[in-house]
């Protein structure tokens, strides 16, 4: 069974008379463990759809199912409560809480579920150890760098286990060399944790990190590639079923 | 520059609730003041110029020592002195007016000479004629029309000879300030008023008008050289001064009253700018990177601050002219004048723009500085306001300094190093020095808040205290807007309730008997009511059912240069209670009176600084002479500038005349038969009779108007405070948005979001209303204290915990309350439109 699914997904922004539709009916399924990348230019549809995906924002019409869990059949609450355990999110712009420290931050999802705060702090040192910022716990996201901010944002993604991370644009912000450093992160946790991802992004280097590479373009998928991971299987197959 | 303008008129537009909560802060700022000030000012014109009407261009009166009627034969060789262009006889008296309902209006009754009185008073005949006949009567056009009256009208009065009818002739209104006339003043022929007051051939006082060559004060030695015994040649006396002593304590609550609201205005004022320029930051970085001067930047805010203040000063002053009628029509109530405006008074406006206009350009060149400062590039980073505003422990001393600057002017006033009037700006000092200081302790204050809170509220209230301190210097002026709401509000409410008091105490203390036979209800100012007619005190006294009358009557005099009330009764009984006595021998006391010594009011006691067992001199037809003064009591009649003797002392060195009340006892088991033969005589005077129940009942209400005034002012506060939550909240939502998106889209629920800006406005309100119950408190117990140049006395302070514990609750639900907008605005945010993936 696929982790996530979309059936005929379609989304419309604007009022009656000034419609746009970004999504046109977009079928697309992700199994646990792949790391998929999303390319595509800008306006056609890739940040839409990781919104819908999120349960951030809902379909004109179509369906998410997220391990089976339709997202239309959920209230906002449920879907909230979705998001903060089965979802992690990576943003551009890190989206920190500029006011929290590094562990702080990291344990904000877990307090917020009601865990108590040592065992939530507990779990964000070992999440923060993961990525290797353990010794900037106590750091304010002022006090570093934007690659490591980006590394606490992914522990805050990972700490409440997710099904799946959805990230956006994760290297964006960052040099080259640190946007390096967080994509072999990425492609670590699908590695030895078979972590889901889904990546949006605009850059081919970061993209062929990815299992499988998808494009977008007005609204639809253009083409849906597994890529030759290091084993040297999948590269550049087209995945059957896909649409177009 | 229109171009930047048309770029902040669209900020104005995309942002109308903002620029709504600014307009109604201006708004509600500029009305406090203008309403206040106009009230006060219409009070103190109305005052003046009842003052005037009578005493019109006069520069000395001659009047007896007891104000008793004296032989008119003087007028001619006062006349006849080089100096003096016009000396004049007059009867002044107070009488009653019979409305068309039959309802009692007080009125002051001028017999005038009509050939002379041109010379005094410059008025001029809006309806009607002069006075030519003996049985006609000019009114003032504005009084007559508050009436319904009519020229050509019959009118009917009470005189000290009973119902007397006249017709008026004319309708007058003053050419001039020396005239101006308010309230009910009746013209009538000099003989007619002698008849009327039993005064035939004599006059109530001669005025004398100067030549403009001549100096008052050698014109006065030379008049003075020339009086016999018991008559006495001063400049006009200002009897509407006790008026002005009466309202003294009501004036400076309004003014404290309206300088808070206007404090709380500059601070939300202030707030909304700097918000509203931190939100736009980025935007001024665009703005200077495509060319604008730093200039240009700071113009176009200051131009938003302009047209704000002068939108909300053109709004507020029309809110304050509402606003000051309510405020002026209890003052009058307290007075008994109909105060009304009948001249432009600019200065209230003047004040209230100057606040409004200035207000809100002073708010928007701060931050509009800060805007200017940054560099195109720092601009467009995206920073949180709080590097903005960084703390500073300069912030706590200079919070140190102004408070202790402010401590040290209450201590000056109570001392009376200094006029009273500095306590207002001494309190506002206090406050001010505590929420300068706020930011820099701001954060160990929030620290143990959440310490003890976030067990039960949670993870959401320390995100909420991040949020608070990391834009500490907009949390603290929110702060210190609760704050003073609080403040003020239980330091005023507290001493209200304390002079509520205190006046009750005084009246149940000094008004005793069983029923009250007047004219009209008296004039607080003066505690005169009008001349009642002969022979009643007897003819109560023939009532078998009555165990003791005691008739009253107040009379303006002096002691040296302090103007008194007389107030001369028998003082029958050895053991009743005939004084709110405040220092003296109780239990010997009506001995001592009866002794020849005297009892003087409070204020007196201050102002002269007289202590029991000193002496006053009184002018009497003997020349000035020492009284012993036996107590000092609390009076609430003739703004306590009162002394207390004996019917029979007063009439024989003060040559006192007639009857302003009459106090009457019933045998203990006759009340009722007592009352129906008391209340019949009345009835046939057409006097006015009141059980002691019910002139209680009518001295509440007075004291309830003034109260009402007071509570509507102090609810303006709370108003204003809420608004300053809403808006500050409102606006932390605003610049949150971005964060309450994210925290909804990794892990917050809507329920939650809640929670947290509950959490911000429960921190602000307990950082803010724990400490103003203490500051509540003292600015209370300071109130008492200051009482003592305008009560004469500190007034009690009682520590009142029910009213304290309701007061924060209240203002705490308010805070909740108010935060519930901001809230589930915050809670309903769509998460796609606060944050975009990128």
């Amino acid at each position: 069974m696929a982790l996530i699914e979309t059936r005929q997904l379609t989304k419309n922004f604007g009022d009656s008379e000034i419609q746009v539709q970004v999504l046109r009916g977009v079928d697309l399924s992700i199994h646990a463990g792949e790391f998929v990348a999303i390319m595509g230019p800008s306006g056609s549809g890739k940040s839409t759809l990781l919104s819908i995906l999120g349960g951030i924002e809902s379909p004109s019409s179509g369906d998410v199912l997220l391990e089976g869990v339709s997202l239309a059949s959920l209230d906002d609450d449920q879907r909230t409560l979705l998001r903060r355990r089965r979802i992690g999110f990576i943003f551009q712009s890190f989206n920190l809480m500029q006011t929290l420290s590094a562990i702080e931050n990291v344990a904000l999802p877990l307090e917020l579920d009601g865990v108590a705060r040592s065992e939530a702090f507990d779990r964000a040192k070992i999440s923060l150890d993961r990525v290797e910022m353990l010794r900037r716990a106590d750091h304010i996201p002022a006090k570093l760098s934007g690659g490591e901010q980006q590394r606490v944002a992914i522990a805050r993604a990972l700490v409440t286990k997710p099904a799946i991370i959805l990230a956006d644009e994760p290297t964006g912000n960052l040099d080259s060399r640190q946007g390096g450093r967080v994509t072999e992160l990425l492609k670590q946790l699908v590695r030895e944790q078979s972590q889901t991802i889904v990546m949006v992004t605009h850059d081919a280097h970061v993209a062929e990190s990815a299992s499988r590479l998808i494009s977008f373009r007005d609204g639809v998928i253009e083409s849906d590639q597994r890529q030759l991971a290091s084993d040297g299987t999948h590269q550049g197959a087209p995945i059957p079923g896909a649409s177009q | 520059m229109m171009v930047l303008w048309r770029v902040s008129w669209k900020g104005f537009c995309s942002r109308p609730l903002r620029t709504l909560l600014t307009l109604t802060s201006i708004i509600i700022g500029v009305a406090a003041i203008v309403s206040v000030q106009l009230s006060i000012e219409d009070s103190r014109a109305t005052q003046k110029s009842m003052l005037q009407a009578v005493t019109g261009n006069a520069s000395l009166e001659i009047t007896s020592v007891g104000n008793a009627p004296f032989e008119t034969t003087i007028v001619r060789e006062i006349a006849a002195i080089a100096g003096v262009k016009v000396a004049t006889p007059i009867i002044r008296r107070f009488g009653v007016l019979f409305d068309k309902k039959d309802q009692r209006v007080r009125v002051q009754i001028l017999g005038v000479d009509p050939t002379m009185d041109a010379s005094i008073r410059e008025y001029r005949i809006r309806e009607g004629n002069a006075l030519s006949a003996n049985d006609q009567a000019l009114i003032d056009y504005s009084f007559a029309n508050s009436l319904g009256l009519k020229n050509e009208q019959p009118i009917k009065l009470m005189t000290s000879t009973g119902i007397r009818t006249a017709n008026v002739t004319g309708l007058i209104e003053p050419t001039s300030g020396s005239a101006a006339m308010q309230g009910g003043l009746i013209i009538v022929p000099f003989p007619v008023a002698q008849k009327w007051f039993k005064a035939e051939k004599r006059s109530d006082l001669v005025q004398v008008v100067i030549d403009d060559k001549q100096s008052t004060e050698t014109v006065r030695e030379k008049i003075a050289a020339l009086l016999p015994q018991g008559l006495q040649v001063r400049e006009p006396a200002s009897r509407n001064e006790f008026g002005r002593e009466a309202s003294i304590a009501t004036e400076q609550g309004l003014r404290l009253a309206s300088a808070f609201s206007l404090m709380i205005a500059i601070f939300i004022i202030y707030n909304t700018f700097q918000m509203n320029v931190g939100e736009r930051r980025k935007q001024f970085g665009v703005l200077r990177a495509l060319g604008t001067t730093r200039r240009q930047i700071v113009n176009v805010i200051v131009l938003e601050g302009l047209v704000l203040g002068v939108v909300g000063t053109l709004c507020g002053w029309m809110l304050g002219y509402w606003g000051a009628r309510q405020l002026s029509s209890a003052s009058g109530a307290l007075l008994d004048i109909p105060i009304a405006s009948n001249t432009f008074n600019w200065l209230p406006y003047f004040l209230g723009g100057l606040c409004g206009v200035g207000v809100a350009i002073a708010g928007a060149v701060l931050p509009a500085r800060r805007a200017s400062r940054l560099s195109p590039s720092e601009a467009m980073r995206t920073v949180s306001l709080g590097e903005l505003e960084p703390s500073n422990i300069f912030l706590a001393y200079a919070g140190i300094v102004l408070s202790s600057l402010g401590i040290m002017t209450l201590i000056g006033c109570i001392r009376q190093w200094w006029h009273i009037d500095f306590a207002i700006p001494g309190t506002i000092l206090f406050l001010l020095g505590g929420i300068v200081a706020l930011p820099t302790v701001l954060p160990f204050f929030t620290k143990w808040i959440v310490t003890i809170v976030s067990p039960v509220v949670g993870i959401e209230a320390r995100l909420a205290e991040r949020q608070l301190l990391r834009n500490r210097g907009r949390s603290s002026l929110t702060i210190g807007i609760l704050f003073i709401a609080l403040s003020t509000g239980l330091g005023l409410a507290s001493s209200i309730l304390d002079n509520i008091e205190d006046v009750k105490s005084w009246y149940e203390n000094a008004l005793q008997g069983d029923f009250f036979v007047r004219a009209a209800m008296p004039s607080m100012a003066t505690g005169q009511s009008a001349d009642m007619p002969e022979g009643l005190v007897e003819e109560f006294k023939k009532i078998p059912e009555v165990d003791s009358v005691e008739s009253l009557r107040f009379v303006n005099s002096y002691s040296g240069d302090f103007a008194v009330v007389i107030v001369a009764r028998e003082f029958n009984s050895t053991t009743r209670k005939y004084f709110d006595l405040k220092l003296g021998d109780s239990k010997t006391i009506n001995a001592d009176v009866h002794k020849g010594d005297i009892v003087i009011g409070s204020v007196l006691a201050e102002r002269a600084k007289l202590a029991v067992g000193d002496k006053l001199a009184l002018n009497t037809q003997e020349g000035s002479r020492d009284f012993r003064i036996a107590g000092i009591a609390s009076d609430y009649m003739a703004a306590g500038l009162t002394v207390y003797m004996t019917r029979d002392q007063a009439e024989r060195l003060l040559d006192i005349q007639g009857t302003d009340a009459i106090i009457i006892d019933a045998k203990p088991d006759s009340i009722v038969i007592a009352s129906e033969k008391v209340q019949k005589i009345a009835m046939r005077e057409s006097l006015l009779f009141q059980s002691q129940v019910e002139l209680f009942g009518v001295l509440e209400e007075k004291v309830a108007s003034v109260v009402q005034g007071l509570w509507a002012v102090l609810a303006l506060c709370s108003i204003v405070a809420a608004f300053g939550l809403v808006n500050t909240l409102t606006m932390n939502i605003l610049e949150q948005t971005y964060e309450i998106g994210m925290l909804r889209t990794i892990a917050m629920a809507r329920g939650q979001v809640r929670k947290m800006i509950f959490s911000q406005a429960l921190l602000m309100g307990i950082v803010a209303l724990v400490p103003a119950v203490f500051a509540g408190l003292l600015i209370a117990y300071l109130l008492s204290l200051s009482n003592g140049p305008t009560v004469g006395r500190p007034i009690t302070f009682t520590l009142r915990p029910q009213l304290t514990a309701m007061a924060f609750v209240g203002e705490m639900v308010l805070i909740l309350l108010a935060s519930m907008i901001p809230a589930e605005r915050a809670a309903r945010l769509k998460i796609s439109d606060t944050v975009r993936f990128q």
